[in-house]
């Protein structure tokens, strides 16, 4: 099992103390990919509880549900999200944490509907038109949700009226363009120019293979990202949530 | 020297020989245009280009559970889903190439691979296709000086296209078990069909190994996945080919190098292509090696599809004299493919420059 970056040992069953002790649990069980007490992996940790049995003990114990979210559940992505941009994570620790996270956020859910929780916000994501690859995109969506945005996937081949359109009907903080071909770059081009002209309010994100700051700038994107870390940052700091649907605003922090 | 000579002297002897070596692949939906730019029609681009290397694709032979099982189930203007062996469907573009989008896979479990791994086990001719068809290619091969490649499917190719990306890499944590499973089926099934193939047909001068294990940023998984899970059945595909003489090309796109020392320890012959914004460079591969390989590609595209011959220059030249310098075995290639963004005369410049200064006795 990878050693967690947070103090101490990995969650272990039936010694969760406080509410921070337990949070810090939850973190670190998100962080190893332990999502319940039934799952093979890690196999270090095979039959001991998970995010979803900690969460729930969570939950009976009264801590409060955003500081699960928080402190909890986002505060253990934040380390594998840093792990993936330093290149010491890889995509199957990743799907794993994501799993936990899902465990997680299964439990919540009665608290996103009654309006206790709150998403940070939603992004629209969709791969270019003429571009069949999704892998990006989908780590960028992993992560994502895994920081608390709802995430509105609009698969692959999406031409600028399909972004326009999911736009007006879902009002998202940002929309995030992917490819991986340097063919339909001209085409993410097009689809950037098009979102600008129509809703100057919405963040772009664009990133793939074949992108680069230089390019996101001649396009008029607001945020180039080679990994799903410089997204979730830029969109943390260019205050896309809850403001990001007022008109009119300057574009955030480019990434480097 | 043919190109057989040339081409074996790079990959299997490790050589440099006269000359570095060509190779290239084109997207299909750029000949229209080229025909157009002046190509003859229906010029085969392996001679137009004088190229080196003659593939036979790897469709030749089917890994799939259900041979002959690949049929169209749906079609709109510019695409088609294709449904496969394994269940699996997929939309591919008609007119242009490209990697497929994954619609839906047939292979989501393991309880489903108990039921499909059975028609995988002992050899089955019917796997090898067109025998006969592949005969008359084979002697045209023969009969020519270029060196000849049997391209075979690996691993992870085969079980992204069964099960896709999510669940082999969940598998790999969740059910090792499984993916260890399905390598040693699939890497028996390979070794069995290629076998007899070649004593059927005649042995290529070598065989070409796509793989993808990486994308922009790094490999799929981690080194120590690799090693715990897919290298021990790479390792044992390129002792059976080299039991027969025969050196492997690995394809392998994305930035593969942290897995590069493992390559190199199973004694794969030649890596490509190489992808430059991927991060890959042969320079620095070249001199971290720990024993002399091939390499094929790391020109980067984007300065082809400038059509600009002063940044094609600036891209190609450089590199060459590089690796001319560092005596490293090298066949010049793109870092993937030309995509119809890319003038004729664009490629032909980059085609003259490759024969130009792709030589190694310049720096004796």
């Amino acid at each position: 099992m990878r050693e967690s970056k947070t103090a101490g040992p990995p969650a272990e069953s039936k010694t969760a103390g406080p509410p921070a002790e337990l949070l810090e649990e939850i973190a670190r069980a998100v962080e190893v990919g332990k999502a319940d007490r039934t799952s093979p992996y890690p196999a270090e940790l095979t039959g001991k509880d998970g995010v979803a049995e900690l969460t729930g003990r969570a939950l009976a114990a009264g801590v409060p549900a955003v500081a699960i979210l928080n402190q909890g559940l986002v505060a253990g992505m934040k380390p594998v999200g840093d792990g993936f941009r330093a290149g010491t994570l890889f995509l199957p620790e990743v799907l794993m944490a994501a799993r936990a996270l899902a465990a997680g956020f299964e439990q919540l859910k009665p608290h996103f509907r009654s309006g206790a929780l709150k998403h940070r916000g939603m992004v629209v994501l969709g791969t270019v038109q003429g571009d069949l690859h999704d892998i990006g995109k989908k780590i960028v969506s992993l992560f994502l949700e895994g920081n608390g945005w709802r995430v509105i996937d609009l698969g692959v081949d999406c031409g600028p009226g399909k972004f326009l359109a999911a736009i007006a009907e879902h009002r998202p903080a940002a929309v995030g363009l992917s490819t991986l071909l340097t063919t339909t770059m001209a085409g993410m081009a097009d689809t950037c120019r098009r979102i600008k002209e129509r809703h100057p309010e919405v963040k772009v994100i664009v990133g793939g293979a074949p992108i680069t700051d230089e390019f996101a700038r001649a396009i008029g994107a607001d945020c180039y990202s080679p990994d799903p870390q410089g997204a979730l940052d830029f969109l943390a700091g260019a205050g896309t949530t809850a403001k990001a649907q007022s008109p009119g605003r300057t574009p955030g922090p480019r990434q480097p | 020297m043919t190109s057989r000579e040339v081409v074996t002297a790079l990959v299997r002897d490790k050589e440099c020989p006269e000359r570095m070596g060509v190779h290239e692949s084109f997207w299909p939906d750029l000949r229209p245009t080229w025909e157009r730019e002046g190509l003859p029609t229906g010029a085969s681009f392996l001679d137009y280009f004088d190229l080196d290397i003659h593939p036979v694709n790897e469709e030749w032979f089917s890994t799939e559970p259900l041979v002959g099982a690949k049929h169209v189930v749906a079609e709109d203007d510019t695409t088609y889903v294709e449904e496969n062996g394994w269940g699996s469907r997929m939309r591919f573009w008609k007119n242009k190439a490209g990697t497929p989008e994954h619609v839906s896979f047939g292979l989501g479990s393991e309880d489903a691979w108990r039921r499909m791994r059975e028609p995988l086990l002992g050899f089955d001719e019917r796997r090898l296709g067109d025998l006969a068809r592949l005969r008359t290619e084979y002697e045209r091969l023969t009969q020519g000086s270029r060196f000849r490649v049997f391209e075979v499917l690996q691993l992870v190719e085969i079980m992204r296209k069964a099960m896709g990306d999510v669940v082999m890499l969940e598998a790999m944590c969740l059910a090792p078990a499984w993916i260890t499973d399905f390598c040693t089926v699939l890497t028996d099934n390979i070794i069995t069909h290629l076998d007899r193939a070649l004593s059927l047909i005649g042995r290529p001068d070598g065989i070409w190994f796509y793989e993808d294990l990486a994308f922009s940023r790094q490999p799929f998984f981690s080194p120590e996945m690799y090693r715990g899970l897919i290298m021990p059945h790479h390792a044992r595909f390129v002792r059976f080919c080299h039991d027969l003489g025969l050196p492997v090309f690995m394809h392998t796109c994305g930035n593969v190098e942290p897995l590069f020392p493992d390559l190199l320890s199973i004694g794969i012959d030649c890596l490509q292509p190489l992808e430059v914004k991927a991060g890959m460079d042969v320079g620095r591969l070249a001199r971290s090696a720990t024993r002399r390989i091939a390499y094929i590609g790391g020109m980067d595209v984007r300065a082809f599809e400038t059509n600009d011959p002063a940044r094609l220059e600036a891209e190609v030249l450089p590199k060459l004299a590089a690796i001319r310098r560092a005596r490293v075995p090298y066949i010049c290639q793109s870092d993937h493919s030309i995509p119809g963004t890319v003038r004729l005369s664009t490629y032909r410049h980059a085609r003259g420059l490759f024969r130009q200064q792709g030589r190694y006795e310049e720096a004796n």
